[in-house]
């Protein structure tokens, strides 16, 4: 436990040491946000204009606004939609690339603020991280498609049942089953990305299969556990968030710096399980 | 035969009696009912004697008479119970094949006081479609015609097979509720009543919308049921006894146009008493922490409606929160017994319990004691109620959250009935006064339900809270115990209007009715322009013939602004203007509504800073409040601060995103 400890600070250590990379990913984030954000405020704009209604759209949720909204301009949210799907794949190759360049800068562990490795890593390793993350979705869309059925095709109808604990219980059940495979695989899918970084091969199942066969050794659990710290550190900001939403200017404040702390978490994460593969692969060298 | 009829009318007087006894307003009970019924849970049946008086109440001599048959509707997919409304659902049909869980009901035997057996006088008849395969309904001719305001009295035997899971009625599991479970006589209307001029039975076949038109009786109910069965029924409980193979129950209803009851041997029970009147709660043990949400709840109704109408007269309501395996039967309302729906795992934010409860307990009153009928003019019961199951839950809990309050997301009773009807599907489909039976083409809710309550809640804006209340007062004095129809209300309104508000509406509100009652146009008011009017120069030939002149307008501390506004809909209504200025004060403006559109002058020394139609929210069946205002200079600091949140938001979701990739 302490040597995870260890690696998680040093993982933010490192992580505040770049904060050129972390400013960057913050201002792509931002723009891609601003980007899919406009064309519903535009539309809201056309639509409410000059009313007074206007001046209630941020004074909570009201109901009568929004349904008056869709009747409206029924297309409003279907045209948003239709942006922000638009959007999705760019922004899904962008975190290719960006996971992907993070991985390569981490595995270099070198501490120069700046950002040349994380674009030579990125354009490098891309088409190999990509193939190597469709693998992976695809493994998680039948795992939950497993599930799923697991959890829904045995019983649904509710007029079977005896009371609606049973209901509650399955789904927590499966929420939780499907939360810690999910956690392992991509905590599998972590430790490939380095291995493919740290090698450079363009062969990439025979790291498939070492993280594979990592997952059921005892790395298993210190990884697992410097994973479990960063989701906390999520859940606690989303906490805090809820806490600071009362005032408009707070809450663009908490909101960019918690949006910083977690692009700050993501690289901490990658760079303390980096030490750890580092760590595993001089120990397998020994 | 004079004996019998002689002890069945002393009998009539003394239920009367003893119902008035009982509950606190007299009503006049046309019949008398004194029900024994056998469980069979082995072969799911019910085997039933039934002993009937009922008083003709009109001066014509009537040589038949009328039986619902509900539980035919059941029998199978051609009644028309299932023509009306397509199929059973999905959910409540899985299992029924396999159990043959179809259900009927059979009188096998029916005497008159006479003994005179007319079993074989009776047969299926089908007054609305004639669908010879629906046998809901049954007229049996009489050997001697009932003179009139005499009494008669009837034997009936009768078994009915239970259904399985249909909506509203059946077993399931160790669950039963019988709801519309036994042989009951239609109603005969007098020539006078309910507009009709001639006298006639009323006796609707078992339609899937719209139950309920029955007179209002004294029930005497005796039920024999397993040992372990725990029964929650309508009425008082008025005895138990054990017998060697089953128990026997004894309650008594009075003055109510219906009886329902349940059983199941895993009831629990809590009751507490609220003013003079008991409730009983009964659910499962998995449920009984709800029980202080429908409580508190009801607590709260039963002093609104007491302040708002009349104190509810009966000594008990029962409240039954079902098991899962007996969704089918929640959400119902029957005289002094309702049924709510529950899970475990809605979140208190998440307002069901308190909303359906709130929702039946209403029906005690328009329904029950004002018993109007609910095939052929639902928004009477539906509409009534749901107008005032936002009155009440607005009031209990706050009128931005009185439905949902979940996490920020916050939905009122009363602007999601506006809601539900104006975002349905298509909000013209049918006028309110549409029989039940008669949505072809549905809208059978948003139109009785919601836009019913969304007409009261307009009528209320027009003529102000306090007429509107005098107006149901009068209206529950008037018609409780009785069947009123939609005449009978217009005619309350435009007497207190005309009371009260002779001078804003002297031509009484017959014309609001046959706008929102008997039509289905919608209803749009916006502003459409407000303009600074700007003196301009005078130029031209004045005075002097031979030169043109420039004569330039005088300068005035005065503003001048004209105010356009339109009328997009075809409802024409009264509606007030609002008008800011910049130095915060306003000025109010009338116009009737009637033209297409509508411009006035506002002069100030101030800037006009907006202008809002019907500022207080008056008209709430306008279907946009969007276009009810312009501001002349928009803030956008609001839209600013939605747009920063908005965004923020979308960083976390992409930010998340990483959390898989």
């Amino acid at each position: 436990m302490k040597k995870v400890l260890s690696f998680y600070i040093q993982g933010w250590q490192w992580a505040f040491g770049n904060w050129r990379l972390v400013l960057l990913l913050f201002a792509i984030n931002y723009l891609f946000s601003a980007f899919a954000t406009k064309p519903l405020i535009q539309s809201i704009q056309s639509q409410l204009g000059d009313s007074k209604m206007l001046e209630n759209i941020y004074d909570g949720f009201d109901f009568t606004l929004i349904s008056d909204l869709y009747r409206a301009a029924p297309d409003t949210l279907g045209i948003y939609f239709s942006f922000a799907i638009w959007l999705l794949p760019i922004y899904g190759i962008w975190m290719i690339f960006s996971n992907t360049g993070t991985a390569f800068k981490a595995s270099q562990q070198s501490n120069d603020n700046t950002l040349k490795s994380f674009w030579s890593g990125g354009s490098q390793y891309f088409f190999r991280i990509s193939r190597l993350t469709c693998y992976y979705l695809l493994l998680l869309i039948a795992m939950l498609f497993i599930l799923a059925k697991l959890g829904f095709d045995s019983g649904t109808n509710i007029l079977m049942l005896e009371n609606e604990d049973i209901i509650i219980q399955k789904t927590y059940r499966l929420a939780g089953v499907t939360i810690i495979l999910i956690f392992l695989l991509k905590t599998a899918f972590d430790y490939c990305k380095l291995l493919i970084v740290k090698s450079g091969n363009t062969f990439i199942h025979q790291h498939i299969l070492t993280a594979t066969k990592a997952m059921v050794n005892s790395k298993l659990i210190l990884l697992a556990l410097v994973y479990l710290v960063s989701l906390i550190v999520v859940l606690v900001i989303f906490y805090c968030i809820k806490m600071h939403s009362d005032s408009t200017m707070l809450t663009t404040i908490v909101t960019t710096l918690l949006v910083l702390a977690r692009i700050a978490l993501r690289l901490a994460k990658v760079a303390g399980l980096e030490l750890l593969v580092e760590e595993s692969m001089k120990r397998a060298k020994k | 035969m004079f004996q019998i009829r002689s002890i069945c009318i002393v009998l009539t007087l003394l239920a009367t009696l003893n119902g008035s006894a009982q509950s606190k307003s007299v009503a006049q009970a046309l019949s008398n009912y004194n029900i024994h019924v056998t469980l069979d849970t082995t072969n799911k049946k019910l085997y039933g004697q039934t002993s009937i008086t009922w008083t003709n109440p009109s001066d014509d001599s009537i040589d038949e008479v009328y039986f619902h048959l509900y539980y035919n509707a059941f029998k199978n997919t051609e009644s028309t119970f299932f023509s009306d409304d397509g199929d059973i659902p999905d959910f409540l049909s899985t299992q029924i094949d396999e159990v043959c869980g179809w259900g009927w009901s059979n009188i096998d035997k029916i005497l008159d006081s006479d003994g005179n057996d007319l079993t074989n006088s009776i047969a299926y008849v089908q007054p609305d479609d004639q669908n010879t395969e629906d046998k809901s309904v049954v007229r049996c001719s009489l050997d001697s015609p009932i003179a009139p305001r005499s009494t008669i009295a009837l034997t009936l035997e009768w078994t009915a097979k239970i259904p399985n899971t249909m909506p509203r009625t059946g077993y399931n599991k160790e669950f039963y509720f019988f709801a519309q479970w036994f042989p009951k006589l239609g109603v005969y209307e007098p020539a006078g009543m309910r507009g009709n001029t001639q006298g006639r039975w009323n006796c609707h076949q078992y339609h899937g919308s719209g139950e309920y038109y029955s007179d209002f009786s004294n029930y005497e109910l005796t039920m024999e049921v397993p040992h372990d069965f725990i029964i929650a029924s309508s009425g008082s409980l008025q005895n138990k006894t054990k017998q060697d193979s089953s128990t026997v129950w004894t309650f008594q209803a009075d003055n109510v146009i219906d009886v329902t009851w349940a059983a199941s041997p895993h009831f629990i029970k809590k009751t507490i008493q609220h003013n003079d009147i008991e409730l009983n709660f009964y659910t499962y043990p998995y449920k009984e922490h709800v029980s202080e949400r429908y409580f508190s709840t009801l607590r709260f109704c039963i002093d609104f409606l007491k302040e708002h109408l009349a104190p509810y007269p009966y000594p008990t309501l029962t409240i039954i929160d079902p098991p899962i395996h007996g969704l089918y039967t929640g959400g119902m309302e029957y005289p002094t017994l309702i049924t709510s729906i529950s899970f475990n795992f809605f979140p208190p934010g998440f307002r069901t319990p308190e909303t359906l409860v709130t929702h039946e307990y209403i029906h005690q009153y328009f329904m029950q004691m004002v018993a109007s009928h609910e095939v052929e003019e639902p928004w009477l019961d539906e509409g009534f109620t749901t107008y005032w199951e936002a009155r009440i839950l607005d009031s209990l809990f706050n009128e931005n959250n009185s439905m949902i309050c979940l996490g920020g997301v916050t939905i009122g009773n009363k602007e999601y009935n506006r809601s539900e009807f104006l975002n349905s599907p298509n909000p013209k489909i049918a006028a309110i006064n549409t029989r039940a039976n008669q949505f072809e083409f549905g809208g059978y809710g948003p139109i009785a339900y919601n836009k019913s309550a969304v007409m009261l809640q307009t009528l209320e804006g027009l003529i102000g809270q306090s007429t509107m209340d005098n107006i149901w007062k009068e209206y529950f004095t008037t018609w409780q115990f009785k069947h009123p129809h939609s005449q009978d209300f217009i005619d309350v309104v435009n007497t207190q209007v005309a009371k009260h508000l002779p001078d804003l509406y002297p031509e009484g509100m017959d014309w609001y009715f046959e706008q929102v009652l008997y039509g289905t146009n919608e209803c749009d008011y916006a502003v459409a322009s407000v303009d600074k009017v700007i003196e301009s120069n005078k130029r031209g030939f004045f005075e002097n013939l031979e030169n043109c002149e420039i004569i330039d307008s005088i300068e005035s501390e005065e503003k001048t602004f004209e105010v356009t506004l339109h009328r997009l809909g075809e409802i024409k209504l009264p509606i007030d203007i609002q008008v800011t200025f910049t130095d915060g004060h306003q000025e109010s403006y009338q116009w009737d509504g009637r033209q297409r559109g509508h411009q006035f002058l506002v002069t100030s020394d101030q800037d006009i800073v907006s202008v809002t139609i019907d500022p207080d929210r008056k008209i709430y069946l306008d279907k946009n409040f969007i276009n009810n205002s312009k501001v002349l200079s928009p803030n956008n600091n609001s839209l600013s601060s939605f747009s920063r949140a908005f965004t923020a938001n979308i960083q976390h979701i992409l930010e998340s995103l990483n959390l898989i990739f």
